[in-house]
């Protein structure tokens, strides 16, 4: 999708949730007032590895007569790796941009390979 | 690396120099139910205080000649007292989200490019097409230079 009227644009929903520190934000407030690029990846690895029997690459197309080792695989994370690497050579360490990651993943980042 | 860490690599804890945090979606309500006395309690005890909350170093930058009192000076303000924390556990059902936000395939990566207003202004998904990254770095600075004016329309 190109650059589309602000107007127009879908605006981010509202999304609260906990800190660590216990305080209660709201995820779109915490995007306000600086260029933020949200990265989404939803499924984790045990969902992606049922979705591979019956989607066909990257195009999501369903095939359930497809044989398994032939389906490209699909996997969400690698999808935003291949944006994560020249975002953040162009503004790591830039506080006026803002990087989210939003995965669904109840532990963390930093238990993230426990079900990878 | 394990496929699931890529990205953890480039966003890790540590690495001080990226303004990112992480947004963990749990959408299991007993998942929900166990995040107050259970996750939070857990992952506070393997990461440093210091990195729960973590403060902007700098404030944002106001435009070139922006009123004393402006709108756009008290947004950005505010945002910057707010801080950064570096995780944040949310609760809800992604689905609406998803809708909301157009993503119709939850299986694959989708990035978002979101302004200082909080509109989508540029979105994308799967593995980067050849130019598309750049694209999303060209049209982020292209929101930083515009990114004051468009504040002080929001609230």
């Amino acid at each position: 999708m190109g650059a589309t009227d602000p107007q127009k644009a879908p605006t981010v929903p509202s999304m609260e949730g906990l800190t660590l520190s216990g305080e209660t934000v709201n995820v779109a407030k915490l995007a306000r007032g600086r260029p933020t690029v949200l990265l989404f990846g939803f499924r984790d690895a045990a969902r992606v590895r049922e979705a591979e029997k019956r989607v066909d690459g990257p195009t999501g197309v369903l095939r359930t007569d497809a044989p398994r080792a032939a389906v490209p695989r699909v996997h969400a994370q690698a999808n935003l790796a291949t944006f994560a690497t020249p975002l953040r050579a162009a503004f790591g360490g830039d506080d006026r941009v803002g990087v989210y990651e939003v995965s669904r993943c109840a532990a963390g980042p930093w238990r993230r390979h426990a079900v990878g | 690396m394990p496929w699931a860490n890529r990205l953890g690599h480039y966003w890790q804890r540590g690495a001080a120099a990226c303004s990112s945090a992480q947004i963990a979606v749990i959408e299991s309500w007993v998942l929900a139910k166990l995040r107050a006395s259970v996750i939070l309690p857990n992952l506070r005890k393997t990461v440093p205080a210091a990195e729960h909350v973590r403060k902007r170093a700098q404030p944002p930058a106001l435009a070139p000649g922006a009123a004393p009192h402006s709108r756009a000076r008290s947004l950005l303000r505010r945002v910057a007292r707010l801080g950064q924390p570096y995780f944040v556990s949310v609760a809800t059902d992604g689905a609406p989200i998803r809708r909301a936000l157009h993503m119709d395939n939850a299986l694959l990566g989708h990035v978002l490019l979101v302004d200082a207003a909080g509109h989508v202004r540029w979105q994308a998904h799967g593995d980067a097409a050849p130019g598309e990254a750049e694209r999303l770095i060209q049209l982020t600075r292209r929101l930083l230079s515009e990114a004051p004016e468009t504040a002080g329309n929001s609230s």
